[in-house]
């Protein structure tokens, strides 16, 4: 169940936000100086992208109901197994890119200096072991600043948030 | 302006020393990051864009491409050091490369893997440089439905040759046409889903885009297996310029290998991958010791190594005479075009002529740049394999919030490099492949302003698409790709029923 759930929780999700903008491209303004208008190719689009998504959820469900639940509870086990192991690193890597973000929008620190302890920080914890990489880390992040400063800040002209 | 005063006049902005610098510069970069697992030379494209804002046309173009050049052949050292493809076109590298180098050959190795690298390009470029002109001049013909049918056959096409099943490619072929859509109508110039945001009104700027959904999930990707350790071999300087008598030996294999990677190059969606594989199985069919591939047979590695850099020339003549990316990496040289206000197509070469086979000519200078630095620097270059993953990720990520924000100094753009970002790499997860999804988003606009204009000249009829044969020809293909899963199924259950009951 939980691997026919997994299959279809993404084309249901798909289906469910192109119904919405299919919905939504019902108050774009009608055709006015050509005889397709503007609410036209997407409203087409959004149609293909309804129909596969209702084909992927109804073939998962087909095939569920064809081989059953039996075959498919070891493998199920194994692969939650597994990905549970391996989803932590990524999920922590967001959830620090997330906050870097945050901080560059919502505060007043130099995105230079954010940008230091954000790959400081991001190194250690990547690597795992805060003794081991400290150094090679610092080192790392003072050269990238550097560098944006000098081929952004200085050479482009970019102003930095 | 004639086709050699073209040719000269873009030789003429090529040889500037800031241009051959950037050249220089671009290639080394991209095979640094070609050379490392993972990082791949779509990525380093990418993250190269936002730079060539500060730069002009021409530095622009010629940084991006030498980065592709670079990108394309640097895979080929961790292929034959390390047993990992670098790119995903250097797969078929593997199979020789690594053997030789355990053999205790890796210079000579990777010195068959450049020689091969330099002469599939060549060849390539020469082919772009003396077909894309005449191509061009063919499609300026076209026909807006022609167009629309072109295009829709090329996103077919390339939702096909993804590895992932055909109503998924599909599906994130069309979330990318409808993100394509976000923004001003192109006919009328009406916001669309805004929903009443200021920084919608002009769509999703691309390269937030194309940097969210190339680099991020890349990177996450990468996490999962950053803390693995690489083995890799030494090189010695050692044999890594073959002799002439290799090369001549060789040189069938060469343009066989050469021919069918430009080939493959041409067609939308295929890429390089399946070039190398190609090619490395048409060299083995020849060969008249099969079974020594896979062992460690230069063959294998020259075959392999000519196709995939062979498809980068191929691959720019639908973009140039169509304005059509056959690949992400295309798609990427697409919108390092139209940042400089060059629309890709037929007109191209009327309205820039210079800068067109400056473009062209790039990619041969930046085969020369990549040639010459992998036979004097390849050692410090197979040291970049030795750098931890936990020391590139963190900078990688923060270069693309720098490069999202620079181009418009817009705190949006990076909240969309971020949710882009998981969007891809969610989907990916899930089984839906992101090339679709990015050659939609680029190919969206031009599919519906040709739909829109043709439409608009048929008076709402859709009969021309079924009418004119250019277009009947693109749709047929686009449909046979589509129907052909259903019937290969169909034929293959009958000959299951007939082989369980026979008569």
């Amino acid at each position: 169940m939980k691997r026919l759930l997994s299959e279809i929780s993404a084309p249901f999700l798909i289906l469910a936000a192109a119904a919405a903008l299919f919905h939504h491209s019902r108050q774009l303004p009608p055709p006015r100086f050509e005889p397709m208008g503007p609410a036209f190719f997407p409203q087409l689009v959004l149609k293909g992208i309804i129909v596969l998504a209702s084909y992927t959820i109804i073939k998962a469900l087909y095939i569920y109901w064809k081989t059953g639940r039996r075959e498919q509870s070891s493998s199920e086990a194994f692969k939650t197994a597994q990905s549970g192991r391996g989803n932590l690193l990524p999920a922590v890597t967001v959830a620090l890119f997330a906050g870097y973000i945050l901080l560059i929008v919502f505060t007043d620190l130099h995105f230079l200096l954010l940008s230091f302890l954000f790959i400081c920080v991001l190194c250690c914890v990547l690597n795992g072991s805060v003794r081991s990489c400290w150094l090679p880390a610092v080192l790392s992040a003072a050269g990238v600043v550097a560098a944006m400063y000098l081929v952004f800040g200085l050479l482009l002209g970019t102003f930095f948030p | 302006m004639d086709i050699l005063s073209a040719i000269t006049g873009g030789f003429a902005l090529l040889c500037q020393p800031d241009i051959l610098l950037i050249i220089v510069t671009g290639t080394a970069i991209g095979i640094c990051v070609g050379s490392i697992p993972g990082l791949t030379a779509t990525m380093a494209i990418a993250m190269a864009v936002p730079v060539t804002y500060g730069l002009d046309a021409m530095q622009g173009l010629s940084l991006l491409i030498s980065v592709y050049v670079g990108g394309m052949t640097g895979g080929l050292v961790s292929a034959v050091l390390l047993n990992i493809p670098g790119t995903p076109s250097s797969i078929a590298t593997t199979y020789d490369g690594h053997p030789m180098a355990a053999a205790g050959e890796p210079g000579k190795a990777l010195g068959y893997g450049i020689t091969a690298s330099f002469l599939g390009g060549g060849f390539s470029y020469l082919c772009l440089l003396f077909l894309a002109p005449a191509l061009a001049a063919v499609a300026l013909e076209l026909s807006s439905f022609e167009v629309f049918a072109i295009v829709m056959c090329a996103l077919v096409m390339i939702a096909d040759t993804s590895q992932a099943p055909l109503s998924k490619a599909l599906t994130t072929g069309l979330i990318g046409l409808f993100i394509g859509c976000v923004g001003p109508d192109p006919i009328m110039g009406l916001p669309r889903f805004s929903f009443g945001s200021d920084h919608l009104t002009s769509g999703f700027a691309e390269l937030s885009l194309l940097i969210g959904l190339f680099a991020i999930p890349q990177l996450l990707d990468d996490v999962g297996s950053v803390r693995e350790p690489l083995k890799t071999f030494s090189v010695a300087y050692r044999h890594i310029i073959p002799r002439l008598q290799e090369v001549r030996e060789s040189a069938l294999n060469i343009i066989r290998s050469s021919c069918i990677g430009t080939l493959i190059g041409l067609v939308p969606g295929v890429g390089a991958s399946t070039a190398s594989l190609l090619a490395y199985n048409q060299a083995k069919l020849s060969s008249n010791t099969p079974e020594k591939f896979g062992t460690g047979l230069k063959d294998g590695i020259i075959a392999s190594e000519a196709a995939n850099n062979a498809v980068t020339g191929g691959a720019q003549i639908p973009l140039l005479t169509l304005g059509l990316p056959g690949c992400p990496a295309a798609a990427l040289l697409l919108s390092g075009l139209m940042i400089n206000d060059l629309a890709p197509g037929p007109q191209l070469f009327i309205n820039a002529p210079e800068v067109t086979y400056g473009f062209m000519l790039a990619f041969i200078a930046a085969n020369i740049a990549m040639f010459l630095l992998m036979l004097l620097f390849i050692k410090p270059f197979a040291m970049v394999l030795k750098i931890p993953k936990y020391l590139l990720i963190p900078p990688i990520l923060a270069f693309c919030v720098i490069g999202a924000y620079g181009s418009n100094n817009r705190f949006m753009d990076i909240w969309v490099v971020f949710g882009f970002g998981l969007l891809g790499y969610a989907l990916e997860k899930k089984g839906y492949p992101l090339a679709p999804m990015v050659l939609g988003l680029i190919l969206g606009p031009i599919a519906e302003m040709q739909l829109r204009r043709g439409l608009t000249a048929s008076k709402g009829s859709f009969m021309p698409l079924l009418e004119r044969p250019v277009c009947l020809v693109f749709l047929g293909i686009a449909f046979i790709v589509m129907v052909y899963p259903f019937i290969r199924q169909y034929l293959k259950k009958r000959s299951q029923a007939r082989q369980a009951h026979p008569a």
